[in-house]
């Protein structure tokens, strides 16, 4: 009997706890990324730290350093700490039912930039398509090239939610010049600068004529601006991501272009969306932000 | 033809094309101790690991209890009742002597009707019984770690009765004991063969030949040379038959003048092991060490030399006090070191007889500081002639050569920075006669050049052949000296117990 | 006995070279492009990282040990030297923080595991993790840009028209260990402590000396590594290298070196970093996809093994 008591009063103090929790003035979010070791994500933890702040929220960045497990373990201790948790997730498939169980306990989830394979569980994306950033890149490169010509792919790590939906929009590009392109190589490079060096060289190697490097990110676009530089080579390379780096190398004219996913204006609509689901606020199942072609045109409105 | 519990019948081996058993036949009669001696190389190991079922023969029968068997590994050996003692034991150290007793034999039981697991209670009552048929009264759950070798060999006799062996082959089973331990394995022996089982004894050592077998067999360059009753047989008929010579002096003692004193030891201490030892030797001197295995003779050795770190007392060199804490400064002040076990810390196994032979020395074959390969190669030659080595090639790997030459090598590696001081622990165990006395000579050899030397041996006759002075360990301090001409083999012994 | 005994320990590395001679030989059918002689100096240009890698691992492995954290000390040093190289910054300075990074972890590594008796596996693997962990706070997560054009030359100038000066330093430094391993009475100690340690220190060597400073070997060349790295990729990332020490151990273990220690042969080093970069050239020019390079990777080394352990068997 005593112990039930201790058992009820225990589950009082709880839920009571989350009552004052949910009542404080401030909001707190919990941002759970997954992994801090590239431009992009700790792009978008800054940005996404400091639209918090600009709103008058609290935010906390937890990452999982790509382990799907800690992720979700890093989810469920945030249901008891946050107002909204922000995901940006490690797998499209493996965070499904801690989202569900954090939507269950009445905390919001926010899904960033990566979308989970079932949308619906959440209370809503924020984030670029994958596909129209492809699209618009590989459609840039067509276009440069004359209409008709070969190209060489590096690709982000297969079966990776970025290369997928990057490679498909390449496809809808390509496809629509019915048969005028060719992809003359296509491998992954695994996002690195260093692996893609070592591909474009041996790509060259072969004498198989390449009319344009298309990569899935700067890093690896960097990687084969420098092949195509040591071989003393005019190739036009393309990258995306808008790193400074890349930037810089668009400005001295030794890569084409890079598409930015516009990280930015991603966080803040993060921000923005968890702002009003913490106020109860209606907020639309998917927010896609416009993918931007930072080119030798614009880019001085985007060097730091 | 069932007189004979086993019999190999005309059993030959080749190794690529290198015959090293040639028509060989051996037959055990029931409840005997039979021994089987002969050179290192001259084909013992390779008959027993036929019988093994180790290697298979090119030619030959195995007839066990009348019955022609095929026996295909040890395993299969075991089932038909012969089990071997290897000279160097391999128990699982951390594993109880029960676990060891019936490695895998394991007793099973049914567990929920469906698994078979390991029946622990059993295998330790019976690994028990099995110990207490040799008078070991162990806790079959204590850890083989625990045991002293000697005990260990015990072990693997129990196992062997465990098993309901027929016929047991011990190799080199004293190599490690001391005389008591030796008395103690001997009753076993004989115990075993009342009860009618047969024991092939592989061993160098003769005296205990003529005490424990019936029968002896001499193998000689892969054949059999003879098989006689061993009653009544001379061991210098022994020895020459082995050898095919006349060994005209077994122990070729050098009379030559002692010298200054050269080494003095004061007070040495290490841990509980070594308890305030002090002695001095002279130039051209011999100094023999005994003590039964655990007096701490080995440990002695290795503080002299700085391999353990001794906690109590000082060297002195030429009567100056010397700064010696690790084993590179003992080098540098002409000491040698031939440890008791080669191969764990005498030789580099996988490298080559020239590389082992330049190891310790090797700024002596150095030009302008760099190795020079024909200096080398000329050093492997001369100590490979000098101490009789027996390969083909300086570039053989020590791994490959027999135990003898093995030990040989690991002695060579000393000699090129002439020593002055030359510690020698067990340097003859587990090789074959020929090579026992090349080593003795060199001793005498170098005792005549004024080296002084040490030797730690736990054969009496060698000590007794040997040294100028015995100084003897019992329980980790020196229990007395004997000069030679006092040696009395009752003396020495007597000094070993406490 | 038998004569081809005594050359046992040189099987493995003739197996590889012939394995290495097949393999340039089919690629060569295969793809014309393959054969072209800038190809083979391309083919030297991609072994350069992971064969510098291979030398101090080699060492290492040569007296019995291990070094997990090559991969992390090359992040490491990469990225601080691309911090260090921006702008007008003299070359020097990023080179000899590379390098004294490198030489820093290695000392680590080796008073760890050799005066305070800690296994290899374990405090590299610690030292791994610790020094990823520093990489990535003195980066702050992101890749290093703005590399200097001069400190971009150290790697990717061509001396003599056509050679890369990265192969240049490649040969050099193995040239250096084939002479250290071979002819110096350090090299011979390597060995010998790999063989026996326990001999080797009855016999008067120090081997603890020995076992710390192949340590600092391999820290010291993975911060050459490090730096060459970056100059070659104008970058410097915090997650670069990582798996490297795992290529490196692949590099010496095809190559003919036994990881109990003591025995491997500087040609090895050289052999099993070529044959691993071949592989992945040629299959990248054939167009086979990376998968399948994973694949023929797994079954050569384990291959080579097998080929070297029957070897072995047979002849004893």
């Amino acid at each position: 009997m005593k112990r039930m008591v201790a058992l009820f009063l225990t589950l009082c103090l709880i839920l009571m706890s989350g009552v004052v929790l949910a009542q404080t003035e401030t909001p707190v979010f919990t941002f759970c990324i997954s992994h801090m070791t590239n431009a992009f994500t700790v792009t978008a933890a800054e940005a996404m730290t400091a639209a918090a702040e600009a709103a008058g929220a609290k935010m906390t960045v937890v990452e999982a350093a790509q382990d799907i497990n800690k992720q979700v373990s890093q989810i469920e201790m945030a249901v008891n700490t946050s107002d909204v948790i922000i995901i940006e997730p490690v797998s499209t498939d493996g965070v499904l039912a801690a989202v569900s169980a954090a939507m269950e306990a009445g905390v919001p989830v926010v899904i960033f930039n990566q979308a989970i394979s079932d949308p619906s569980r959440a209370s809503t994306f924020c984030g670029v398509s994958n596909a129209d950033l492809g699209y618009m890149q590989m459609k840039r490169a067509i276009e440069d090239m004359g209409g008709s010509g070969s190209v060489a792919l590096l690709l982000g790590p297969l079966g990776s939610d970025g290369q997928l939906g990057r490679s498909a929009g390449y496809k809808r590009a390509i496809d629509e010049t019915n048969g005028a392109v060719t992809i003359a190589f296509e491998e992954t490079a695994n996002w690195t600068t260093e692996e893609a060096l070592v591909l474009a060289e041996n790509w060259l190697q072969t004498g198989i004529e390449i009319d344009a490097f298309v990569c899935q990110n700067d890093g690896m676009a960097m990687g084969a601006v420098k092949a195509t530089e040591d071989k003393n080579l005019k190739i036009k390379c393309y990258g995306l991501d808008a790193t400074d780096d890349a930037l810089r190398a668009v400005k001295e004219g030794r890569l084409e272009l890079s598409v930015s996913q516009n990280t930015e204006a991603q966080a803040q609509a993060s921000v923005d969306s968890a702002m009003k689901l913490w106020a109860g606020e209606e907020v639309p199942s998917e927010i896609l932000a416009e993918g931007l072609i930072i080119d030798a045109s614009n880019v001085d409105e985007f060097l730091k | 033809m069932a007189d004979y519990l086993l019999e190999l019948q005309g059993i030959t081996k080749s190794f690529s094309g290198n015959r090293v058993l040639d028509d060989v036949t051996l037959r055990v009669l029931p409840g005997k101790v039979h021994a089987l001696i002969g050179e290192n190389g001259a084909g013992k190991s390779t008959l027993m690991k036929i019988l093994m079922g180790i290697y298979s023969a090119n030619a030959g029968n195995i007839v066990l209890d009348g019955q022609q068997v095929h026996i295909g590994g040890p395993r299969q050996a075991l089932d038909l009742g012969v089990q071997m003692i290897h000279q160097e034991l391999s128990p699982v150290l951390d594993m109880t002597i029960a676990e060891n007793v019936f490695a895998g034999v394991e007793e099973t039981k049914k567990c929920l009707g469906i698994f078979r697991i390991v029946d622990r209670k059993r295998m330790d009552k019976e690994a028990a019984d099995a110990l207490a048929q040799v008078g070991l009264h162990f806790a079959p759950a204590k850890r083989m770690r625990e045991l002293s070798i000697a005990q260990m060999q015990m072990v693997e006799i129990a196992k062997a009765i465990s098993r309901k062996a027929k016929l047991i082959v011990m190799d080199e089973p004293t190599s490690a004991l001391t005389e008591k331990e030796t008395d103690i394995l001997f009753d076993k022996i004989r115990a075993l063969r009342d009860k009618g089982v047969s024991i092939i004894y592989i061993s160098h050592k003769l005296e205990e030949i003529s005490e424990i077998s019936d029968m002896v067999s001499i193998l000689r360059d892969g054949r059999m040379i003879e098989t006689r009753p061993t009653k009544g047989v001379r061991r210098e008929y022994l020895i020459s038959r082995m050898v095919g010579r006349e060994l005209t002096n077994f122990y070729p003692k050098r009379e030559v003048p002692i010298g200054e004193v050269l080494f003095e030891a004061r007070g040495i201490g290490w841990k509980n092991r070594v308890k305030d030892v002090s002695f001095s030797l002279r130039r051209g001197e011999i100094l023999g060490v005994a003590g039964l295995v655990g007096a701490g003779r080995s440990e002695t050795m290795s503080a002299l030399f700085g391999v353990l770190r001794r906690d109590a007392g000082d060297v002195y060199l030429n009567g100056r006090k010397a700064d010696i804490k690790k084993p590179s400064q003992a080098v540098a002040r002409g000491m040698a070191y031939i440890t008791e076990d080669r191969k764990a810390t005498g030789l580099n196994l996988i490298a080559s007889i020239k590389h082992n032979i330049t190891s310790v020395y090797l700024r002596l074959f150095t030009r302008r500081r760099l190795i020079n390969e024909k200096n080398e190669q000329n050093a492997a030659d001369k100590y490979i002639q000098m101490l009789k080595i027996r390969t083909e090639s300086r570039e053989k790997r020590v791994q490959l050569l027999s135990g003898g030459n093995q030990q040989k090598v690991a002695i060579a590696k000393w000699l090129a920075g002439d020593p002055d001081i030359v510690i020698m622990d067990e340097p003859t165990r587990g090789i074959d006669v020929g090579s026992k006395y090349d080593i003795y000579a060199l001793m005498g050899e170098l005792a005549a050049r004024g080296k002084a030397i040490i030797m730690v041996s736990s054969e009496m006759p060698e000590l007794m052949g040997m040294a100028d002075r015995i100084m003897v360990l019992a329980d980790s301090r020196v229990s007395g000296f004997v000069e030679r001409k006092d040696f009395n083999q009752e003396k020495i012994l007597g000094l070993q117990f406490v | 006995m038998k004569k081809n005994a005594v050359h046992l320990s040189s099987l493995r590395e003739f197996v590889m070279l012939i394995i290495l001679l097949i393999m340039v030989g089919i690629l060569s059918l295969l793809s014309p492009a393959f054969a072209r002689l800038n190809n083979f100096i391309n083919i030297f240009k991609q072994t350069a990282i992971n064969g510098i890698l291979a030398v101090g691992m080699g060492c290492v492995i040569l007296t019995g040990g291990f070094d997990l954290s090559v991969g992390s000390i090359v992040g490491l040093s990469g990225v601080v030297a691309a911090l260090l190289a921006q702008g007008n910054t003299p070359i020097i300075i990023p080179i000899l923080s590379a390098i004294g990074i490198g030489g820093v972890a290695g000392l680590l590594n080796g008073t760890l595991v050799s005066y305070l008796g800690i296994p290899a596996f374990v405090v590299t693997l610690g030292t791994q993790n610790f020094i990823r962990g520093l990489a990535y706070i003195i980066s702050g997560g992101r890749p290093v840009f703005g590399v200097s054009r001069a400190y971009e030359q150290i790697a990717g100038m061509n001396i003599f028209g056509q050679v890369p000066l990265l192969v240049v330093y490649y040969l050099v430094i193995v040239a250096a260990f084939a002479f250290i391993l071979q002819k110096t009475v350090y090299g011979r100690h390597i060995y010998l402590v790999g063989g026996n340690a326990e001999a080797a220190r009855v016999s008067g060597i120090n081997v603890k000396d020995v076992k710390l400073s192949v340590y600092m070997i391999a820290g010291l060349l993975a911060g050459i590594a490090g730096m060459l790295l970056t100059s070659r990729t104008v970058s410097g990332s915090p997650i670069t290298g990582s798996g490297y020490e795992l290529d490196a151990i692949a590099a010496v273990v095809i190559g003919g070196f036994s990881l109990s220690g003591g025995v491997g042969k500087w040609y090895g080093m050289l052999i099993g970093a070529l044959v691993l970069s071949v592989l992945s050239n040629g299959l990248d020019i054939l167009g086979v996809a990376s998968y399948y390079q994973y694949l023929i990777k797994g079954i050569i080394m384990v291959g080579a093994v097998y080929i070297d352990v029957r070897g072995r068997a047979r002849m004893q």
